[in-house]
Parts: C-alpha cells; sequence; structure tokens
C-alpha cells in the first residue's frame, strides 16, 4: 500500500468520524426541543387567594445560580427538575432568609430538550422572580399564576430591586391573598398547614401590615 | 340609516352568539396516529385506576373516530400511561407530547387523598383521565362547565356540549383518516 493511498484512507476516516459526532452530538442538539407539559392543578390557581392557600413560602428572590441538577427522585417521571441557588429579598408567606435552594419543575433531559409547564418559562441567573412554593424543597408552583418575573437586569443594586418591588401590584395583590386566605372550597380543605396567615402571632400580624416589613436586609 | 341599524338589529345577535358558543378549544399537539390510514391512539404502561380508565376510553371510542386501544406487537406505541406518587407538587395529573410515545401520568397522592386536598371521587377520577385523553386527542381546556375538557377538581363522566363540538370539528376538518 503506499503512501497517498494510507493518506487518503486516513482522511476518509476522520472525515466519516467528525461527521458522526457532529451528527450525535451536534445535529441531535441543534434539534432540541421544548415540551410543553400541561398540568391539571387541584384547584384555579388563576385566583391569587388559592396560590397562598395552596402553598407554604411565598417570597420574592433574585436567581444565583442555575445548579443545573435533576432531583434525585425523578425516577418515576421523564420531566426534569432544575436546582437554582437563589438569594431570599422578600417575603410574604414564610420566614425563609439568605440563600437558599428552590426547585422549578422544569429542564433539560439528555438530549438537551425543554420540558416546560405550560404558560411558564425557564428561570435565568440574574432574574428576580415573585413565587409561589411548596414543601422544604420549596418546589415552585407550576401553574403560570406560582411564578412572575419582576426584572431580568442581572446588575440592579439592591435597593433598586427594592423599589421595584414596593410599587409591584403583584406582590400588593399576594400579600392581600395571605391577609384573607379561606383554607376550605366546596367542602374540600385546599390550604397548605404551614405558615398560615390565622396561625401568626398579633404581633406578627401587625408587623405584617408594613409592606417594608418584609424585606430581608 | 334605517337600513343600517335594520342589519346592525339582524347581525349584533348573530355576532354575541358566534362569540359565545362559536369557538373551539384546539391544541397544537396530540397523541392521535393517522400514519396506516387510521386515527388511532395506542397505549401502554398500566394505572391503578383501571374501571375509571375503561369506561373513559369507552366513552372517547364510542363517540368518535379515533380507535383509543392498548398497544400490540403490531402497532406503534402513541401513548404511555403511568401512576406517580409526588407530594410537593399542585398538579393531579399531566401530559404532554414527546417525540416518541407521548405521556400521561396521574398523580395518587392527590387521586387518592393522601394530601391535604382530599381523595378524588370515582366521577371526579374519570373526569382527571377523560381530561388528559382530550389533549391526546387534540382538544384544548377551557372553563366550560360540565366537560372533560373544563380544568380543575370536577366531577364528569362523559364527553358534554363543549367536548363533542371540538371532537366534531376535527373529525371533520382535521383527522385524515375519514
Amino acid at each position: 500500500m503506499n503512501n497517498k493511498l494510507i493518506k487518503t484512507s486516513l482522511i476518509s476516516s476522520l472525515l466519516v468520524l467528525s461527521v458522526s459526532v457532529f451528527w450525535f452530538f451536534g445535529y441531535q442538539n441543534l434539534n432540541s426541543t421544548v415540551h410543553y407539559v400541561d398540568n391539571n392543578f387541584i384547584a384555579d390557581f388563576d385566583n391569587d387567594k388559592k396560590v397562598l392557600w395552596a402553598t407554604d413560602n411565598v417570597f420574592a428572590w433574585k436567581v444565583i445560580e442555575n445548579l443545573w441538577t435533576a432531583e434525585v427522585k425523578n425516577w418515576w417521571s421523564k420531566v426534569p427538575s432544575t436546582l437554582f441557588k437563589v438569594e431570599v429579598i422578600y417575603n410574604i408567606k414564610g420566614k425563609v432568609k439568605g440563600e437558599v435552594i428552590v426547585k422549578q419543575q422544569a429542564g433539560y433531559d439528555k438530549y438537551w430538550d425543554l420540558y416546560l409547564p405550560e404558560g411558564t418559562q425557564y428561570m435565568e441567573e440574574g432574574q428576580t422572580y415573585l413565587l409561589a412554593t411548596k414543601w422544604d424543597s420549596y418546589t415552585i408552583m407550576a401553574h403560570p399564576n406560582g411564578s412572575h418575573l419582576l426584572d431580568s437586569d442581572s446588575k440592579k443594586s439592591k435597593s433598586d430591586l427594592k423599589k421595584l418591588l414596593k410599587s409591584n401590584q403583584k406582590i400588593k395583590d399576594w400579600r392581600n391573598a395571605y391577609i384573607n386566605e379561606v383554607i376550605y372550597e366546596n367542602g374540600y380543605k385546599i390550604s397548605s398547614e404551614k405558615n398560615l396567615y390565622k396561625n401568626l402571632t398579633k404581633e406578627e400580624k401587625e408587623k405584617f401590615k408594613k409592606l417594608e416589613n418584609g424585606f430581608i436586609d | 340609516m334605517k337600513k343600517i341599524i335594520f342589519w346592525w338589529v339582524l347581525l349584533l345577535p348573530l355576532l354575541v352568539i358566534n362569540t359565545v358558543f362559536g369557538a373551539n378549544y384546539i391544541l397544537n399537539n396530540n397523541s392521535v396516529d393517522t400514519s396506516w390510514a387510521v386515527n388511532e391512539i395506542r397505549w401502554w404502561g398500566s394505572t391503578k385506576y383501571t374501571s375509571e380508565w375503561n369506561s373513559v376510553v369507552s366513552a372517547w371510542n364510542n363517540y368518535g373516530d379515533v380507535n383509543v386501544a392498548p398497544d400490540i406487537a403490531t402497532t406503534y406505541e402513541d401513548l404511555t400511561i403511568d401512576d406517580v406518587y409526588v407530594e410537593d407538587v399542585s398538579w393531579a395529573w399531566r401530559w404532554w407530547a414527546s417525540a416518541g410515545a407521548d405521556d400521561l401520568e396521574l398523580n395518587t397522592w392527590f387521586m387518592d387523598g393522601h394530601s391535604y386536598a382530599g381523595s378524588y371521587t370515582s366521577s371526579q377520577k374519570k373526569h382527571n383521565i377523560g381530561h388528559e385523553l382530550g389533549h391526546a386527542h387534540w382538544l384544548d381546556h377551557h372553563s366550560l362547565s360540565s366537560n372533560f375538557l373544563q380544568s380543575g377538581k370536577r366531577s364528569v363522566s362523559s364527553l358534554w356540549t363543549q367536548d363533542k363540538k371540538d371532537y366534531d370539528y376535527l373529525m371533520d376538518n382535521v383527522y385524515p383518516n375519514q
């Protein structure tokens, strides 16, 4: 076999390999799709009061980091979840402080396809959200009214964010919904047991009246 | 001028009727396989709510052209059904379109009453399954009462006016195999 033939064979093999690698990793990614998940909820969560009743912690936060971690328990479902490290800025329901890990019922699978609850958006680092969560896992409600983007500017200072939050109508609506919590609907208990307004002390209720008191220093 | 008023008086009620009763609720995805000169949804998987599942499958099959049936060796799976047990969410069931078979999950945490929300009666379970099978048929949800495709926790055991209207529309205009 002469040198020219060896060279041609090598180049051809490399070419075939490159095309295969591109197809396997590149082409599939280029064709990644969004799967919109239709969730059917236990109550009509277009109603702010019901969002507040059915969740445990409701607060505004800034997304610090996408941890890209699908939850361990995810073996039961094909829909991935993503964990985010966030900094709490403002509490409506519950008393969460500092940096916590929250879980969004959305994420990418191994084919880089995105699974997203219908009407919601995938969170990004630097964004500030108002979110309603359940359990100690701080799982964000998958309903469109369970998460609201407040700001996308990652460079905005904390004092500027505070100003923004103070004038935000959704925060006012959710504060009002929390005060007017109703635990039963049509004979069904739809409320979570945690952090109910009725269980706050007289002093805590008095403190809650001032919107400024919800901010974390 | 009199003519204009006459036509407005005549047409306005028709416009209102068309706006209120004329809409169809159609999704942009579905599980219906139309590739073998038939309209069918071949399902695979299992659920503990067998009697409710069979009853609802019969309700859809009895009304329309799409055949909902178990997947067998000679057919392609179009829909995978599963029972799941998830506590930290607020949904009782969900459906989504995938590249292969689409998926339908029923959350036993809510259906069996482990949560604060109370258990689901048989007709509420039928509504859950009927609703998701409606999505698999291409129907979108809405807030019109007594229908499978009405969202929320409801007691509905069979297709109702809007379900039938949307299904009729799909059979007349969308499904290729009549």
